[in-house]
């Protein structure tokens, strides 16, 4: 009898056992589970703004970049700004030393690792990297349907994973310097096979270059770019060179550089014509996110602009041109011109126009143009100052007010560099890459400077070697991963 | 444990098992004198030395000396008989001989048992010759009450003859042989054993309130009697949920099943074992099968017993659903030979709300206080001119405010004097707003509930249907809740190897309520306001906005709430169905093989109309009205069409579940064994959609949605001319774009094994082992933990069967189980695929579909985990007049899903894991005792049931998220080392000299701003949210066919926040709270109310900070009586006379005043506010 049961039991048991297994494997309705090429391209089509009308840290808000292209804290860092509507009196004579008091008086005593809690830029970046770029990455090879398109959505999201990494590695490390980069500390780079239960590892700034060349490289190899890109909040080849120029111009591997920017500027090769606006022409100062116009890829805090922002003293005295046409013609600037309701800062201008979107975390024809310059400035075999002034005074003829605009003229690369640096830092202004360029150049001796403010009469300087030049790590990271020890 | 039985009331089940097994015996009498000789040869000596005792005593001494059972027929002894036998070192027959000789008595050994019979069947020829003298048996069986006991099993003891008692209680029985016994029995009853003869005349049967051995635990698997399980288990029979009225189900289990707390609209089962709110409730079983449906939708008329199983042993069969405990349903099934019609009606009228209870101003001293701050506003030296203009700037642009601040504003404005003023003010005083919206539009909530049920029983079909109707007028106007519940099941013995049931219930559900937000309410409007006149007629309030007056494209905004209750309603209906069929098909002795299949269906339509002159249609009329050109040429449109609104909604679920099982049982000798091993599928399916018509006319069949350009709605996010600068997105989100999309569809699918096996040894020894794996869809990516086992073991003894305990008379039950098992538990929502969620709007600048990955795949996501050890001891004592057990527990639950911190280059900043650890502790005790058992129906019978239920639970170890002291107060927070709902505070510290209020730091100095992350130490704990304590006592009381049943609860150890003061500094425009009148103003510092006014604090509160004050946490406990339930039964002569057999009538009422409440702020601590409303219901039931 127990045999019997036994056996009836043993074979019911058998007989079922696979079945279970393959009953519980399910597809979910409502979830996309990357195993189409369609369904990588919505993972592609991430909003790398701020969309005001979702909560931030919702579903619908995780779709966007949130405040991860609001470069505040590098602009206060570098004078460009003074801290978001905030009284600069009150950030400094504060009991409680902040970081924003930090960034402002280039305090190098404060603790600035124990204030930062959380830090945007680091969680949104790495999130990108692993939820858009990787997980396209992961599943493009696996995913039905055409592999042409297949191979663009993975070779985007190389480029993707390329331009974050640069950018974290910029903010969280040292510039790269080729004596030192192949010990210097740098940050995790993040790839498709990351362990989530595995504590990331730091690279070194060198590996971290190789590896974001490897990406670009990898994305190139694919050969399924478009040459124009989707929409601006997509990769195409265009955007791909200029990362390609931009990270290679940071490694001084100028002639490199240089064919990376010509290829991308064979592409596009615009420079927004601002005497076309009103008052000095009859275009209203408007600029979607949308627009194609100069922008290779869009990125930015807002798609409104870098509203109520403060442009410091130093910049509207020292690098504006007199006939600059947004300074002078146009200027979007709060009605109260002193800025003393916002930033307790007589004179200061504050951005107040939300129709003009200020690309701060993309890339633009004018990076290309003005890495070209560079390295064309730059001594060695493609020196050609005449052509590093020619790109400057092209995009210069187009910023400034005809009636006052006369091209200027070098002679020496340091002439050259001098005038690229004063422009760019102007047609970089709101973005990320004042930050990254002064840092770059503060290590090498030539181009070294010390960054000088003064606020209500005293005098704060931002020196080259300054440890603030590295951002902490936040402690949302350090506290939970033993192998994230600070770079500064 | 040794006892006499007899046939008196009182035996128990186990004499059934004795006597099946010694007829068997009996047959064979050579076995049976080989018995003899091997009981005489061990048995102890006796000895007895008073002559002429009576009988009885004798055969007691017997017991007692050798430890022997004893039986005989009550009838067969007479109390007096007395016997002249002295016995000295007798062996067992000799004193049986002794005894019984020349008393025409017979006496059989066996085992262990002794059997005194009248001296008739000595031979197998007369056994054999009695089986032609066979009789037929007929008899009625009643209740203590008179009334018919229908469905009672009368059977011939040791045969396979047997019968059910008919609708009105009669049976006749066939075939029996004239000395045989006969057996009744019935669920719930004491099995009552009565010789055989031709009529048994009229048989009582008595309840077995506390008969534990009698109890059959169906734990929806199988049925397992009491005595044998191992498990904690708790269950309520029909007979005790008639005791009082509920109309659902589960509020009927308070105060009968220790462990269980439905508190504050949450069932629990021996504490909280998970973090995730969605995975703490109970499995629901009804009829054996997981049901999706709600406990709610259970046909209170229709339950035959509930089982509620708590420790693992009871429930892991249940596999990774089973950790919250599991409530089994069994519903009612036909009985007996017949038709029988059961009738039930029962009325529940309930109070209106009392606003008077909710702790606001009254309208006079709302009056005065909105009368100081307004008169200060608009009339003070100092910024009385600029508050003017102010005001006259927030008209413009359409925010509300109060009346009185308009009658100052105009005062101000000296457009009226300061006689108009008063005037006006003094009118104000005589209003009463809640009041005249309480008595013209609530109204007493009237629960009707209807029950018939008609129950047909043949040889081979038995059938029941059930009709249940229910009505609720939900206490408002224009509103109701009616609900049709009919069941029709069946069950055909198609032959002695194969049944088969089946089952059909559908629910139709309607109703009907208002859809306003507004309407439904009487305090959103300041209290000295009127909703009607002098002479009745409707009044209209509202705020003042000047667009409307001088524009006549706009609506009129004013309100009125009987109005918008006609005008806006919402209508769901609601469809369930449930289809089961099962068979069972007896494959080989005790092996049966039973597949079972169910079938859900739930759709739940709602229709939501707001008419064109609705108050919402109104606004939006106006909020998305436009306006172009230049004044005073205006060109007027509007985006949304003229007239109404139509937002509809459905959603269905499917669900089904198949089980194959197979049943072992056998009986060798003092071996049982019983064992089932089967495998269960289940889906469940829910989909849905929302839409919406605009411009909809519900008369004329009208709509113009197609000529909507939702774009421009949806862009339309600042209004610039009937409210300038009002945002509309949440206006927008709420009546147009959320009402229109996709329930996303979810399919669940699980699948399991299991096995369990029962042994039994003597009937004292039980061991018990249960095995089950399950597959779910969500998790089990990595192979390691597809399919994880879930297993529990348990033990039983029942002591009270030993030797050694013979002597002790008073005990009549002991037992002591120990069980340990692992049981599962599901939250919804996680998957441990990556999945990227695709129902997202889309990127709002490329207007391109996005999906997101929102949570890492994480293939290690297994099931939380609950490991259950339960010790407890059941007992009986004195004649089962004192019945209690007693239960021990440690339920540790590990793998609890709880979020992780992670480095965010991972990719997030935190992850779902299975980390977190709850440790539940615990004990529960049933104790009941009957003070007076009565001897037939009319005697008075009183007893007392004490439930007491301590639960201790605390987070052992979770990966602490809040590091804010924003976070930490929140609602949910966790701890390490605190109750999973803890309530966390920050420290009050006070109103400071000028009237700002502050909270300690970290470092014991005050901050009137938010504190942040370096003042976490600051919060502190300030209690649990979950009672650790419940008492609940009922005492019954019986006599003459009354009944009254009060049911007394205690919740204790709980903490709630409560009456925290909100900063208020402007006057609302609705009713505000009273202890305004103790706010802080410069001559009244000594409070813990902010200022009010030109009080109000100086600089902006920190959010949050007040409503999460320490200061505001009141303890919950309370003692009510819940329930106060009289009944009467009508005799059964009267009965029969009206043409019924039995009629039975009910008062009972419901929450009246707490008797003790431990809090000093006038709260009700289950509502947080007013008192739980009163109810009184009125029930009649009758039998056909």
């Amino acid at each position: 009898m127990k045999k019997i049961i036994y056996g009836v039991l043993t074979i019911v048991f058998l007989f079922l056992l696979p079945a279970c297994e393959k009953f519980t494997d399910i597809t979910p309705k409502g979830k996309n589970l990357l195993q189409n090429v369609s369904d990588l391209e919505s993972i592609l089509n991430y909003n790398y703004t701020l969309n005001g009308s979702v909560q931030a840290g919702s579903a619908a808000g995780k779709t966007t970049a949130e405040d991860a292209f609001v470069f505040d804290d590098v602009n206060v860092l570098i004078d460009d700004i003074y801290p978001y509507v905030q009284n600069v009196t009150t950030v400094i004579t504060a009991p409680t030393k902040t970081l924003n008091y930090a960034f402002l008086t280039s305090d190098e005593t404060v603790d600035r690792k124990s204030l930062a809690a959380t830090d945007i830029k680091y969680s949104k970046l790495y999130f990108i990297i692993n939820n858009v770029a990787n997980a396209v990455i992961a599943s493009a090879d696996n995913a039905a349907g055409d592999r042409s398109k297949a191979n663009q959505y993975k070779a985007e999201a190389y480029v993707l994973r390329a331009y974050f990494h640069y950018m974290l590695v910029n903010f969280y490390a040292k510039a790269y310097n080729p004596a030192t980069a192949s010990s210097d500390a740098g940050i995790p780079y993040i790839k498709e096979d990351n362990v989530i239960s595995e504590p990331n590892v730091k690279s070194t700034v060198a590996e971290v270059y190789s590896n974001i060349l490897a990406d670009i490289d990898a994305a190139l190899q694919l050969n399924s770019l478009p040459k124009t890109n989707v929409n601006t909040m997509r990769a195409g080849l265009g955007f791909a060179y200029a990362v390609k120029a931009k990270v290679l111009l940071s490694m001084r591997r100028y002639e490199d550089a240089l064919a990376a920017a010509n290829q991308s500027l064979e592409i596009n090769n615009t420079i927004e014509d601002h005497r076309t606006y009103e008052p000095v022409g009859d275009v209203p100062f408007i600029k979607a996110a949308t627009a194609v116009g100069e922008n290779l890829f869009y990125a930015s805090g807002a798609v409104s602009g870098p509203s109520y922002r403060a442009i410091s003293l130093e910049i509207t005295k020292n690098y504006y041109e007199p006939g600059n046409i947004i300074n002078k013609y146009i200027q979007p600037y709060y009605e109260d011109e002193g800025g003393t309701d916002l930033n307790g800062v007589a004179g200061a201008q504050v951005w107040y126009t939300f129709d003009y979107a200020v690309n701060s975390g993309g890339l633009s024809s004018i990076d290309c143009y003005l890495t070209k310059a560079e390295c064309l400035a730059r001594s060695g075999a493609t020196q050609n100052i005449n052509g590093a002034m020619a790109i400057i005074n092209s995009i210069r003829q187009k910023r400034n007010h005809p009636t006052g605009y006369t091209p200027l003229t070098a002679n020496t690369e340091q002439q050259a560099m001098a005038y690229l640096k004063k422009l760019s830092r102007i047609e970089f202004l709101y973005t990320y890459k004042n930050y990254v360029n002064i840092k770059r150049w503060n290590t090498e001796d030539a181009y070294k400077e010390t960054i000088s403010r003064t606020i209500n009469g005293v005098s704060y300087q931002l020196k080259p070697e300054s440890p603030l030049w590295i951002f902490p790590f936040p402690q949302n990271a350090t506290n939970y991963n033993p192998n994230l020890t600070q770079n500064y | 444990m040794y006892k006499i039985y007899t046939t008196k009331p009182g035996i128990r089940f186990r004499l059934s098992h004795k006597i099946l097994l010694i007829m068997r015996l009996t047959t064979v009498i050579l076995l049976a004198s080989l018995m003899q000789v091997s009981a005489a040869t061990f048995g102890q000596r006796i000895n007895f030395d008073r002559p002429n005792a009576p009988l009885k005593t004798l055969l007691r001494e017997i017991r007692q000396q050798t430890g022997f059972d004893l039986y005989y027929d009550g009838k067969i002894i007479s109390e007096n008989q007395k016997v002249n036998v002295v016995l000295k070192d007798a062996t067992l027959s000799e004193a049986l001989e002794k005894t019984t000789k020349g008393l025409n008595l017979n006496y059989e050994i066996d085992g262990h048992t002794i059997i005194i019979t009248r001296l008739k069947e000595p031979t197998l020829l007369d056994k054999l010759i009695s089986r032609f003298k066979a009789i037929g048996v007929r008899g009625r069986i009643v209740n203590i009450d008179g009334g018919p006991v229908s469905g009672a099993t009368i059977k011939v003891i040791g045969t396979k003859n047997f019968t059910y008692s008919s609708a009105d209680g009669y049976f006749f029985l066939s075939d029996v042989a004239e000395n045989a016994s006969i057996e009744i029995s019935y669920v719930g009853y004491q099995s009552k054993l009565v010789p055989a003869s031709a009529d048994l005349n009229t048989i009582v049967l008595e309840i077995a309130s506390n008969n534990l051995q009698e109890i059959s635990v169906n734990t929806g698997y199988q049925s397992i009697k009491k005595a044998k399980m191992t498990g904690a288990t708790t269950t309520v029979t029909s007979q005790d949920l008639e005791k009082r009225y509920t109309p659902n189900i589960l509020d009927n289990l308070e105060g009968r099943v220790p462990g269980l707390v439905n508190y504050k609209g949450t069932t629990t089962i021996r504490g909280v074992s998970s973090f995730s709110t969605n995975a703490r409730n109970p499995l629901i079983v009804v009829d054996g099968l997981p049901i999706e449906g709600s406990l709610a939708n259970i046909n209170p008329y229709d339950v035959e017993s509930i089982t509620v199983l708590k420790d693992a042993a009871a429930a892991s069969i249940y596999g990774i659903r089973a950790s919250n405990g599991v409530i089994v349903v069994t519903t009612k099934k036909a009985k007996g030979k017949g038709t029988s019609i059961e009738f039930g009606a029962d009325v529940t009228l309930t109070d209106k709300t009392d606003y008077t209870a909710y702790n606001y101003l009254t309208p006079s001293e709302q009056v005065d206080i909105e009368s100081t701050y307004a008169r200060w506003l608009f009339t003070n030296p100092t910024s009385g001119a600029a508050n003017i203009a102010a005001t006259t700037t927030q008209i413009n642009n359409g925010i509300t405010m109060t009346p009185i601040t308009y009658q100052y504003y105009q005062f101000g404005r000296n457009l009226i004097t300061t006689d108009q003023l008063n005037a006006t003010l003094a009118g104000y005083k005589q209003n009463d707003f809640r009041q005249q919206y309480k008595d013209n539009a609530l109204l007493n909530q009237l629960l009707q509930q209807y029950n018939l049920a008609i129950r047909n029983s043949g040889e081979k079909y038995q059938s029941s249907l059930v009709l249940n109707y229910k009505r609720d007028n939900t206490g408002i106007i224009n509103a109701y809740n009616k609900q049709l519940n009919i069941f029709y099941k069946g069950t055909y013995q198609l032959s002695n190897r194969l049944s088969f049931n089946f089952g059909v219930n559908g629910i139709l559900g309607k109703i009907k309520a208002s859809n306003s937000s507004f309407a439904a309410n009487g305090t959103n409007v300041s209290p000295y306001l009127r909703l009607l006149d002098q002479n009745g007629n409707r009044m209209y309030y509202n705020a003042y906005n000047t667009q409307i007056s001088t524009t006549p494209q706009l609506q009129s905004m004013m309100f009125n709430h009987l109005d918008e209750l006609g005008l806006d309603i919402k209508q769901t209906d609601q469809y369930f169905t449930r289809y089961y069929a099962n068979m069972a098909i007896k494959i080989l002795p005790g092996l049966t093989f039973s597949p079972q299949f169910q079938y859900e269906n739930s759709v739940a339509k709602s229709r939501a109309y707001s008419e064109s002159n609705s108050y919402i249609m109104r606004y939006l009329h106006n909020v998305y009205a436009t306006r172009s050109g230049t004044s005073p040429n205006y060109n007027y449109g509007n985006l949304i069409p003229d007239g109404g609104k139509l937002a509809t909604s459905e959603q269905t679920t499917n669900s089904w579940t198949a089980r194959g099982q197979l049943d072992y049982n056998k009986q060798i000798g003092r071996h049982e064994i019983s064992v089932i091993a089967g495998t269960e599928f289940r889906e469940s399916l829910t989909r849905g959609t929302n839409g919406l018509l605009l411009g909809y006319n519900d008369q004329l069949q009208t709509q113009a949605t197609t000529g909507v350009n939702f774009p421009a709605v949806s862009a339309l996010t600042t209004t610039s001319f009937f409210k300038p600068t009002f945002n509309t997105v949440n206006l927008y989100n709420t009546y147009i774009g959320d009402q229109i999309g996709i329930i996303p569809e979810v399919r669940q699918r699980s699948n399991s094994l299991y096995a369990n096996a029962q042994y039994t040894y003597d009937g004292k020894y039980n061991v018990f082992g249960s095995y089950r794996k399950d597959y779910a869809d969500v998790f089990g990516l990595d192979k390691q933990y597809r399919g994880r086992p879930l297993w529990s073991v348990g033990s039983a003894w029942i002591i009270s069967k030993e030797d050694f305990l013979a002597d002790i008379k008073w005990l009549s039950f002991l037992k002591l189980r120990a069980t340990y098992g692992i049981t599962g538990n599901i939250p919804a929502g996680l998957s441990s695929r990556l999945v990227a969620n695709s129902t997202l709007p889309v990127n709002a600048v490329t207007q391109l579909p996005v999906s997101i990955v929102e949570a890492s795949g994480n293939p290690l996501l297994r099931w939380e985990k609950t490991a259950t050890a339960n010790v407890g001891l059941d007992f009986a004592l004195f004649d089962n007049r004192l019945s209690g057990a007693l239960d021990w527990y440690r339920k540790k639950s590990s793998d609890v899903f709880a979020s992780t911190r992670i480095d965010p280059s991972e990719g997030f900043t935190s992850q779902i894991i299975n980390n977190g650890n709850v440790l539940n502790n615990g004990l529960e005790l049933s104790l009941q005792y009957q003070w007076f058992k009565p001897e037939n129906a009319a005697g008075l019978f009183w007893s007392t049931t004490l439930l007491i239920s301590h639960n201790n639970n605390k987070v052992t170890y979770v990966d602490q998220v809040a590091n804010t002291p924003q976070l930490l107060t929140a609602t949910g927070s966790l701890k390490t080392g605190y109750p999973v709902n803890s309530i966390f505070s920050y420290q009050y510290a006070g109103i400071n000299s000028v009237g700002q209020p502050q909270w300690k730091k970290a470092d014991g100095s005050f901050s009137t701003v938010a504190l942040t992350s370096s003042d976490l130490n600051s919060v502190i704990y300030s209690g649990g949210l979950d009672p650790k304590n419940n008492v609940a006592i009922t005492n019954e009381f019986n006599y003459k066919g009354f009944s009254l049943n009060i049911l007394a609860v205690y919740y204790g150890g709980a903490y709630q926040r409560a009456m925290q003061p909100n900063n208020i500094s402007s006057p609302l425009y609705g009713s505000m709270p009273s202890y305004l009148l103790n706010a802080w103003t410069p001559n009244n510092t000594n409070t813990l109310v902010p200022g009010f006014g030109q009080y109000a604090p100086p600089a902006i509160l920190p959010a949050g900070q007040m409503l999460n004050s320490d200061a505001f946490v009141v303890s919950s406990d309370f003692i009510k009586i819940r329930s106060f339930a009289l009944g009467y039964r009508l005799p059964g002569s009267l009965a029969t006379k009206l043409g019924t057999k039995n009629i039975g009538l009910r008062f009972q009422v419901n929450n009246p005043k707490a008797l003790w409440i431990r809090n000093d702020v006038n709260i009700d601590p289950e509502t947080g506010t007013a008192p739980i409303l009163t109810s009184y219901v009125f029930g009649l039931n009758f039998n056909l």
